[in-house]
């Protein structure tokens, strides 16, 4: 080696580059002194760098206020951007959906395996996953209102809006403790619900009610999805399991171990509702479940449910009603509600209940009468002057099945009755059964 | 450790906190290379978080993920700019009364002269020399950060340390 070559490997050496020809270097330094002392002065000057990229990185660090910056960024944006990337995706190719669904999930050995155009994601460990939750927070978007009937038409539902829920769940999976806060605008108003004991609370918060009763009735209101999250994954794997389940995984444009599983279910027909199931890929829970109505090629976002905060403690205060000093309290939770069926028809009972409550409200025995019509107080139903004029049923029946949307199982029964100055007031009454008592059926809205 | 590859990936898949890897992995190079450059620890440390952020915001657009170092000094060097025409325009405006056109800032500038002679070294010099003197890489890794051969890390470090020796011993002789 000579001088020349010496010096232009001597930074490799010095930084112990592999590849470097360290042991020619050391035998040339041994032998030249010229050499040697320009190794010793870029040593000293690498030394000098060391020294001051040390004093530098003493320095404290900026990573709190850029990933604190960062984070109000994000907040800025709307929540969930990965699934508006998704959701643009779905909308913007709606044929790649129904390509995806040629791929069928396939059941291998004890575990299922998703099989699709990305990697593949193994379904049972979110299953297992989903055994251990014992609490979860929900946020749940109805979307547009639109649901997809049964006539291949679109609807629209008045009770859309957003709903909050915190769950807590007993060891056998089932719900323990319910909170579920709505902005429903419409019906009765905008409402919370607390559940726990068999007993549900409804607080209607523009009618200023809080409604005690037995079950959960008004709970029913919400979907299954909500009252018990980890439904949602039994339900895919039964689906899977009896081959209902059209399920691929999509790749996501940039994947790592951060990135959520993303699961679409496709329904077998060309209209449905296609389902979005995003999975943590570390604790393999469910983050975020979507819906969209399917019509040929148009898919419409139907609803969201985002599950967080899962097996995190839930402040006792969430399940505690700090109830405004004007809120009226009807407590009902230790009557029986409506009237028991027995052999009676479903049209002969809801003829029978409405009879019933008139004949209650004849004998001015409110207090039962509100059992047969709950949610009205007795006070509030001895105020109605249509109702403390009854004097005489003229008639009553034939019920008939409700047959307008989103009334499944109720009943319009026609009644008439007189007043007592000799007046006559005609009107249809709802009847349907009380889910929170079951073989009991019970007067429902409005009269 | 997860790489700079997988970090913008799980970054743009909604996991900012993957972001945070990767400003702990640079934020001493890029600072180490600021304050070279700007001679002024508080504003190289506020363009190194405006580059920082700049950087997540706009991590959609960078197309070689390998590429993220080069990248992320060239917004900090947009950055440096842009600050540099605002301080331009301020001194323009007439300070209100009574207050000290500068405030002392405490701040310790080691190596002074070092410094300052690697802040007029050509940009690919300072990026080799801050990636590795302040964010304590190898050559290996400072080739894998830049998307370079390792030779030519080598070589630019070689080159950077014959300027530097010439730079320092003729301000030294001068004082």
């Amino acid at each position: 080696m000579n001088c020349r070559q010496c010096r232009k490997s001597l930074v490799p050496y010095l930084e112990k580059v592999p590849g470097a020809p360290a042991a020619e270097i050391e035998r040339h330094l041994a032998e030249c002194d010229a050499c040697r002392g320009e190794a010793v002065a870029v040593r000293a000057l690498r030394d000098r760098m060391i020294q001051l990229g040390e004093a530098e990185g003493a320095a404290r660090s900026i990573e709190p206020t850029v990933m604190d910056r960062i984070a109000r960024h994000s907040q800025q944006k709307q929540e969930g951007e990965p699934m508006m990337t998704i959701r643009k995706r779905l909308f913007a190719h709606p044929w790649r959906l129904s390509a995806a669904s040629i791929v069928f999930a396939a059941l291998v050995g004890a575990a299922l395996i998703l099989v699709g155009r990305g990697n593949r994601y193994a379904f049972a460990q979110t299953v297992e996953a989903h055994r251990n939750v014992r609490s979860v927070h929900v946020l749940i978007e109805n979307g547009a209102g639109l649901t997809l009937g049964k006539d291949g038409g679109f609807s629209y539902r008045q009770d859309s809006g957003t709903t909050e829920v915190w769950i807590e769940v007993g060891e056998d999976g089932k719900p323990v403790r319910v909170r579920a806060d709505t902005d429903w605008s419409s019906g009765d108003g905008p409402y919370t619900v607390f559940w726990q004991n068999d007993k549900a609370s409804v607080w209607l918060r523009s009618k200023k009610v809080f409604w005690t009763f037995k079950d959960m009735n008004v709970v029913s209101k919400i979907p299954k999805e909500i009252m018990d999250p980890n439904s949602v994954v039994t339900t895919l794997e039964e689906r899977m399991a009896a081959g209902k389940a059209h399920i691929t995984q999509i790749k996501l444009n940039f994947e790592s171990e951060f990135s959520p599983k993303v699961l679409v279910m496709n329904p077998p027909e060309p209209e449905g509702m296609v389902e979005v199931y995003v999975i943590d890929p570390k604790t393999k829970l469910l983050q975020q479940y979507e819906k969209y109505a399917k019509k040929g090629n148009e898919l419409v976002f139907a609803g969201r449910f985002r599950f967080t905060q899962y097996n995190e403690p839930i402040s006792a205060s969430v399940f505690a009603p700090m109830l405004p000093a004007d809120v009226v309290r009807l407590d009902q939770s230790n009557r029986e509600i409506g009237l028991a069926q027995g052999k009676m028809s479903d049209s002969e009972v809801c003829e029978a209940v409405v009879r019933q409550f008139f004949e209650y409200v004849i004998a001015k025995d409110y207090d039962k009468a509100s059992d047969i019509w709950p949610g009205w107080g007795t006070d509030a139903l001895k105020g109605g002057n249509e109702l403390k004029s009854v004097a005489k049923i003229i008639s009553i029946g034939p019920a008939k099945p409700d047959v307008r949307p989103g009334h499944g199982g109720r009943f319009r029964v026609p009644f008439e009755v007189e007043w007592s100055d000799g007046g006559r007031w005609s009107g249809t009454a709802n009847v349907k059964p009380w889910e929170g008592q079951p073989g009991r059926w019970r007067l429902d809205g409005g009269i | 450790m997860e790489t700079d590859d997988e970090c913008i990936r799980a970054s743009l898949d909604g996991h900012p906190e993957a972001y945070g890897h990767l400003v702990r992995r640079y934020q001493a190079p890029l600072m180490g290379y600021l304050v070279g450059r700007l001679r002024d620890r508080q504003e190289a440390e506020e363009i190194a978080q405006e580059a920082f952020v700049r950087s997540y915001t706009g991590l959609a657009t960078l197309k070689k993920t390998s590429a993220f170092v080069p990248w992320l000094f060239g917004i900090a060097n947009r950055v440096v700019k842009e600050s540099r025409r605002a301080k331009d325009r301020e001194r323009r405006l007439p300070l209100p009364e009574n207050v000290p056109a500068g405030l002392p800032v405490e701040q310790a500038v080691p190596d002074e002269t070092l410094q300052s002679s690697i802040a007029e070294l050509d940009e690919r010099y300072r990026q080799v020399i801050a990636l590795r003197y302040h964010g304590r890489m190898t050559c290996e890794q400072v080739a894998q950060v830049l998307d370079l051969p390792l030779g030519t890390v080598t070589k630019r470090l070689s080159r950077a340390y014959a300027i530097l020796r010439e730079k320092l011993n003729s301000r030294e002789a001068q004082t």
